[in-house]
């Protein structure tokens, strides 16, 4: 897998007439049936993230951009093959070898010049959080399960909406799970609706690598099937989802229901049924407050995030904070016993350099090490910034305790993808 | 290491049941105030906690020496059996008789399946030579090539002791599951009339017989 590249596409790079950026979003959009006309005007307010650009990804994608929303991140680590143009009703020989989400982001830029269109040429698990964070719908339209597990508990988190659009070729079904968010946790998530062969296939398809040993431990490969399907039935998954999302941000229905629709060209029926939280779902329900910073958080210390995030009296054994890309070493192991004290955020894997004893290559002690670290721990380093302790730049830090979680992020600036997002 | 005897009467499967001692009752009730997390998460790191004092009440091999389930739970257990190791300099093996395993059971572990290397890194002894085991200072211990969704960590105690005796091994260089260390897999393929290092198992008492099979490795 290549390094993940994340890039805003800008107007000027984009083959955009001139016209097309001086065009009014609402000159087409119609006197919907009792829905307030201030109420079209949301549509232009919604931040997307849209993960999967394939077959059903980028029909979803070129139906959304025209509806001019303020944002849209495009996620796929893939590029098109020759067999892309079975299923891609729109797709020409000259995209072949392309980045999918490049393509896309090019063409939704095109559609709608006033958005600000993300790409992430990368897997889901490596979207920077600022991204995500922004998000007021996830679409989904990926083909491994595993991924979907980790996109479910991300838009559970971060109280966004999910729409997935997915297709069965041999019963030319078009298939939308609807997810909408709720403050107490209480809705369904994407995977309170796999079945039992669904999570026995999420389980399956995970492979993880040992060839190269721990420092390739993100570099998990599930098996992956190709779509098999006709375009148009792509097509009419993707324009699906997209009605979807006007739907839910239009009001038009009841938003906090949150349902399957099944559309089977056999017949031409559509089958919708509500879906309810299971007890059971493996997932955690609980929704995280967001609080963006302007700046870095290299300057924050553990103290300032705990104040910011509603934590400052709180008992130190309680509350934790998690680092993102980081985990909190207390002490080191090496060969002579020392367990010399480190007290700093080291790398997810890296060793912690040679011990001043003993000169052995040291590692992190595993019993004093922490990805989710309590205040209590981290004691005489809470007020030391993060970047002196080992954390120059990360992007997102998380606040857990008593009263629930706390996303603290970078947020995006208008001006550009800072490079500690884009990393 | 000094070993309680263990309880009689108590197999794998009855863990549950095993009345625990008074010291591990009173660790369980600390570990249940400093435990943090959601509700399912707190119950699978308390039940772990329990399985762990159980299957030591259960063994003469294994003891908890730490056990911090605050937030993702880590714990050391020692375990008294045959462990391979190729020290800088020496001429053979050298069959250590007991090995510190660090464990981590990390909160994903209940969404979904792990790396295989995720959950065992050994701490003690050093320059262990195996094929499951990274060299280097982490020595992470490699059970397969992942762990399944809510794999229950008394397992990987289990699974660990299989790999170190070497009754469980994966030594295909072709074969990525499980492997980590390819130097020691090609050594190991070299000497297959070593393996296992013991077939005792983890239940049997240590007897002089287990010590003599312990010992098989060092003298073949």
């Amino acid at each position: 897998m290549t390094t993940p590249r994340l890039h805003e596409i800008h107007a000027e790079t984009t083959p955009t007439l001139a016209a097309a950026r001086r065009l009014d979003p609402a000159a087409r959009m119609p006197a919907f049936l009792d829905v307030p006309r201030e109420a079209r005007q949301a549509l232009r307010e919604i931040d997307v993230v849209a993960i999967g650009a394939g077959s059903v990804g980028l029909a979803t994608i070129q139906a959304v951009a025209p509806l001019g929303p303020r944002s849209l991140t495009i996620v796929d680590p893939a590029a098109f093959k020759a067999e892309s143009l079975l299923t891609h009703a729109s797709l020409s020989h000259r995209d072949i070898g392309r980045p999918k989400a490049l393509v896309a982001g090019v063409r939704a830029k095109a559609a709608s010049p006033r958005s600000r269109v993300f790409v992430f040429e990368g897997p889901f698990e490596a979207l920077p959080i600022p991204l995500i964070a922004r998000a007021s719908h996830l679409l989904v339209a990926t083909d491994g399960l595993r991924v979907e597990l980790r996109i479910a508990q991300a838009a559970l988190h971060l109280g966004a909406e999910l729409i997935q659009g997915s297709v069965w070729g041999p019963g030319l079904v078009a298939h939308v799970r609807s997810l909408a968010a709720t403050e107490d946790g209480s809705g369904p998530s994407l995977c309170c609706a796999f079945t039992r062969d669904e999570w026995q296939q999420a389980d399956d398809g995970s492979v993880f690598s040992c060839a190269g040993g721990p420092e390739l431990e993100s570099a998990w490969a599930p098996s992956r099937a190709p779509t098999a399907s006709v375009a148009p039935l792509c097509a009419a998954a993707g324009n699906l989802v997209a009605l979807e999302l006007v739907r839910r941000v239009l009001g038009i229905g009841d938003r906090s229901e949150s349902r399957q629709i099944e559309l089977c060209a056999y017949d031409f029926r559509t089958t919708v049924s509500h879906l309810m939280r299971r007890a059971d779902c493996p997932l955690n329900h609980q929704r995280m407050r967001l609080l963006p910073l302007a700046g870095g958080l290299g300057a924050q210390t553990p103290r300032d995030l705990l104040e910011q995030s509603g934590y400052g009296d709180a008992d130190p054994k309680r509350v934790t904070l998690t680092v993102e890309g980081r985990r909190f070493a207390k002490l080191t192991a090496c060969h002579c016993h020392a367990h010399e004290v480190l007290e700093r955020f080291v790398s997810m894997e890296g060793p912690a350099g040679a011990c001043p004893r003993c000169t052995t290559p040291r590692t992190v002690h595993p019993l004093y090490t922490f990805s989710e670290v309590t205040a209590a721990v981290l004691g005489s380093q809470l007020d030391r910034p993060l970047a002196k302790l080992g954390a120059r730049a990360p992007a997102s830090v998380r606040v857990r305790g008593d009263r629930g979680a706390c996303l603290i992020y970078r947020d995006l600036p208008e001006s550009g993808v800072p490079e500690e997002i884009a990393g | 290491m000094t070993s309680t005897p263990a309880l009689q009467g108590f197999g794998l499967s009855d863990l549950p049941r095993v009345p625990l001692r008074p010291e591990h009752e009173e660790a369980l009730r600390r570990a249940r105030e400093v435990t943090l997390g959601e509700g399912a998460w707190r119950h699978c790191k308390l039940s772990t906690v329990r399985d762990l004092f159980a299957l030591e009440q259960i063994s003469e091999r294994m003891e908890v020496i730490a056990i911090d389930p605050s937030t993702e739970l880590r714990a050391i257990v020692r375990l008294r059996c045959a462990v391979p190791c190729l020290p800088p300099g020496a001429t053979d093996l050298v069959v250590e008789d007991e090995v510190e395993l660090a464990l981590h059971l990390p909160e994903e572990i209940l969404r979904g399946p792990l790396p295989g290397y995720a959950l065992v890194a050994i701490l003690k002894p050093f320059h262990v030579h195996h094929a499951n085991v990274s060299s280097g200072p982490s020595q992470r211990l490699c059970l397969g090539a992942n762990v399944p969704r809510s794999y229950p960590l008394r397992e990987a105690v289990l699974a660990s002791y299989g790999a170190m005796t070497m009754q469980s091994v994966t030594l295909d260089t072709r074969d990525p599951a499980g492997l980590m260390n390819a130097e020691a897999a090609d050594w190991w393929q070299q000497n297959l009339h070593r393996i296992p290092l013991s077939r005792v198992p983890f239940l049997a008492p240590l007897t002089a017989d287990a010590k003599r099979d312990c010992a098989r490795g060092e003298s073949s």
